[in-house]
């Protein structure tokens, strides 16, 4: 199958998009969940149980993200080298959160009630700064990170961390939480019986409303934010160098692909309408139909991002045209030729087994928390 | 061009995590293997002691499977963020094989863990043991992808390097996963992998007869880790060195061996010289807008535009360098302390020796069925730290050995790191190395509880 340049990568992109959103639901799963622990639970045995429900799969989204970041290095390295070495502080926080897991995990068993309490805390904190943190890193890519290639190639990082934390990105990070910690909450309902359901439900309402008013301010402000546009000929199937290129910027040329295909409106719209559904589904404890919705609705934010950012994916605010875009940061073609055809065989069969390996523990580990529940009982709080 | 602090700082941080990474891969390695075996000899034989003792391993493995996941996380994060030159140089070829891995052996190896640890007591154990074997055949896979990523590092070949993208690009991907230097690296890795599992075994094993003279898992488990230790300490013995096909590869031999590479320097002076010329050729095209092409040698040239590439270090503009400097950037090329090397080549081999030799012990050991000798048990503890410095020493020692080089002959070391400031380095170094710290600490306290648990209380020799 000889495909050309522009299709490999246009393959690769629909590809890191499909990857992401993998990433997104199963992560969205862990670091909800964790993030909620302190909040939705009092006590203990409802913690162990929260933790219990996501125990055996926590080493599937740790795998996932190895994915993700190995396809960034491996398809897209000069946005994989750029984005690493500039929001190195972001990405140094997802990484401590994964590390402070099993620590907090271990520790939290052996220990007595008050340090539980304060790894759980940790736990919890952790999460969220790293939800936060996927949401700084979304925001700051629609935004521009100020950073420069210079005439051999050389990364230069013309801002600072507090460049990192401006107001839009801070915006888009909220939505974020709201989001993922939506999401979190809904898969938790799933477990019919656990005490902490109404908990759950009444977190998950608040959620899903404020990522819906968010997600709208969100979308105004990037109609009004200044976008990207590639003002020279675009070539596509020439080897990946971002030098070559002029880039204008101007107010709501983030828009730009909206006009061009109308069509596009549909994914945006689709985002709040699946929102709205779970946000309904959970209200009416319909906690399965809600969960689904929720999933759609992260589905359908990533691809919104991708579309509206399309083609560019890493753009600069200071150096314009050294922006990173599809045509100009992928690997070479014999890279891709090779590549694409494994992941694209993997990704489907990770899909199903994902979604098989959620159901396992639900089947398997029920006697582990029958066995827990039981232990706690003998406890007191 | 990067301050030395941030050279020092930024390669401390690569190292790092790299080490890390490189100590719990071997354990989860072999620690998998045993599980599996343990099970099929259960299965065939029906000794409850042998599903015992894969219970037991299994809670060890674990740990090095959690530990070796979070640090592959790290050191992925790592190439991007510290190596970020090097991340967009050579990751067409470099990361091919790393990708591949993920979405391939690793994945199933995460998704195969929640089942094999959740399903103990469930799952049938015939079931279990497919599960086990399975794991054992997919981290194993892992490895070799691993392996292959590594072997590009030392001897890349399929790649060519591309004058319109600035960067090294895949020619021939097949090249990539069937480097000719690959045996001679799944060899010299897997040896040492499994030399360090065995070792971990062997002294737990000792530790447990010290304790209980009799100790069922240590019977069962002792002459499965002898022998394995034994094989893989002759493997890298055997392994050998392949006839080099580089300069570089020449002049690294010369080094393990102890003879003086000065010779080699007027033919390393004329590489830098050719990749000078390869330079001034591409930065003329470039600046011409490219409308006449590249002169005809320049194909020819380009291969040795990693020598030219070693004076940047102290000319950022390559264009007049005279041959004072090309001199020193042809010292440069050598490694820096040949005695240490040779010297601490000649030490491993004794390690290894002693570690054979130790191996050969934990079999006579296994092979007696008696009672175990006290003497005999309190040294074969000693196996984990032996084997444990043998690999840390092989690293460290094939780390000085590339100097200057991260990929051979096409990328110096001191070009590939990204451009940050020491403080951002500090403060991420501070916060791996702490939580770093903090997790192998929590690990051997998981792991020695667990080992103490399995014998009794006050059972003491």
């Amino acid at each position: 199958m000889n495909l050309d340049f522009e299709t490999l990568r246009l393959l690769a992109w629909a590809l890191l998009i499909l990857s992401l959103i993998g990433y997104g639901l199963c992560e969205g799963i862990s670091l909800g969940t964790m993030a909620l622990l302190t909040f939705v639970s009092r006590h203990d045995p409802e913690r162990q149980l929260l933790i219990a429900s996501i125990a055996p799969t926590s080493f599937l989204q740790q795998a996932w993200l190895i994915a993700v970041i190995a396809l960034l290095f491996a398809a897209w390295p000069l946005v994989y080298a750029v984005g690493f070495a500039c929001m190195q502080p972001l990405i140094l926080m997802i990484i401590l959160a994964w590390l402070i897991r099993p620590l907090a995990l271990i520790f939290r068993n052996a220990a007595e009630q008050i340090w539980r309490q304060r790894f759980d805390k940790l736990l919890a904190y952790s999460s969220l700064l790293a939800i936060v943190s996927l949401g700084l890193i979304a925001g700051n890519v629609i935004k521009g990170i100020p950073f420069h290639l210079d005439d051999q190639m050389h990364i230069v990082f013309l801002g600072d961390f507090w460049a990192l934390l401006n107001p839009f990105a801070l915006l888009i990070a909220a939505t974020a939480s709201s989001l993922l910690l939506f999401h979190g909450a809904l898969f938790l309902q799933l477990d019919q019986r656990a005490s902490f359901n109404e908990a759950c439900r009444a977190l998950a309402l608040k959620a899903g409303s404020v990522f819906i008013l968010l997600f709208i301010v969100s979308g105004l402000w990037v109609s009004r934010l200044e976008g990207y546009h590639i003002s020279s000929d675009i070539i596509t199937h020439a080897a990946s160098n971002p030098l070559l290129k002029f880039v204008k910027r101007g107010e709501e040329l983030w828009m730009d692909n909206y006009q061009h295909q109308i069509s596009l409106w549909a994914l945006p719209v689709i985002a709040i309408i699946s929102a709205g559904l779970g946000t309904w589904f959970c209200y009416r404890h319909k906690t399965y139909a809600a969960f689904l919705s929720s999933c759609v609705s992260i589905a359908t934010v990533i691809l919104t991002i991708a579309l509206t950012l399309f083609p560019f994916i890493l753009p600069s605010n200071r150096s314009l045209n050294t922006s990173l875009t599809l045509w100009d940061s992928s690997s070479s073609a014999g890279n891709l030729a090779l590549l694409l055809p494994v992941i694209g065989l993997a990704l489907p069969l990770m899909a199903f087994i994902s979604r098989w390996a959620y159901r396992m523990p639900n089947q398997l580990s029920q006697q582990n928390r029958a066995d827990a529940c039981a232990a706690a009982d003998n406890h007191s709080c | 061009m990067l301050s030395e602090t941030v050279l020092a700082l930024s390669q401390w941080q690569l190292t790092l995590t790299n080490l890390l990474h490189l100590l719990f891969v071997p354990l989860s390695l072999g620690l998998s293997l045993l599980v599996a075996i343990l099970e099929i000899r259960f299965l065939i034989t029906g000794d409850r002691h042998y599903l015992e003792a894969g219970r037991f391993w299994a809670k060890l493995f674990s740990i090095a499977f959690a530990l070796s996941m979070i640090s592959r996380l790290a050191v992925l994060a790592q190439f991007g963020s510290t190596g970020s030159y090097f991340a967009r140089y050579a990751g067409d070829s470099f990361a091919l094989p790393l990708a591949i891995e993920a979405f391939s052996s690793f994945f199933l190896a995460s998704v195969l863990f929640g089942p094999f640890w959740f399903g103990w007591v469930h799952l049938k154990p015939r079931q279990h043991a497919m599960l086990s074997s399975l794991l054992a055949l997919s981290l194993h896979l892992s490895a070799l992808w691993l392996i292959c990523a590594y072997a590009w590092l030392d001897h890349p070949v399929g790649a060519f390097f591309n004058p319109e993208s600035l960067r090294m690009e895949l020619s021939d991907s097949w090249q990539v996963l069937n480097n000719p230097a690959l045996s001679a690296y799944t060899l010299h890795f897997i040896g040492l992998a499994y030399a360090v599992a065995a070792g971990f075994i062997v002294s737990v094993c000792a530790w447990l007869q010290c304790n209980q003279a009799d100790h069922t898992i240590a019977r069962s488990s002792l002459g499965l880790a002898a022998s394995a230790g034994g094989v893989a300490i002759l493997l890298l013995a055997l392994h050998g060195n392949s006839q080099p096909a580089s300069l570089a590869e020449t002049v690294q031999q010369n080094a393990l061996r102890g003879i003086d590479n000065q010779t080699q320097l007027s033919a390393i002076e004329n590489h830098i010289r050719n990749g000078l010329a390869a330079y001034r050729s591409l930065e003329a095209w470039r600046e011409d807008e490219k409308n006449a092409p590249l002169p005809a040698n320049f194909e020819q040239q380009k291969t040795d535009m990693g020598y030219a590439l070693l004076l940047k270090r102290w000319l950022p503009k390559l264009q007049n360098a005279n041959d004072q400097q090309i001199r020193l950037a042809a010292q440069s090329a050598l490694p820096a302390q040949p005695q240490l090397l040779f010297w601490g080549h000649q030490l491993l081999t004794g390690a290894g020796l002693i570690s054979l030799l130790l191996f050969v012990l934990a079999g006579y050991q296994a092979w007696r069925r008696g009672a175990a000798q006290p003497g005999l048990t309190k040294l074969l503890q000693l196996a984990l730290p032996l084997n444990g410095l043998l690999a840390l020493g092989d690293i460290v020692i094939s780390r000085l050995l590339h100097q200057p080089w991260l990929v051979n002959e096409i990328l110096p070391a001191f070009l590939s790191y990204s451009s940050s400031s020491a403080q951002e380095l500090i403060i991420s170094l501070s916060l791996y190395t702490l939580t770093g710290a903090a997790l192998i600490s929590i690990a051997v306290s998981v792991i020695v509880n667990i080992v103490r648990s399995t014998v009794p209380a006050g059972a003491s020799q």
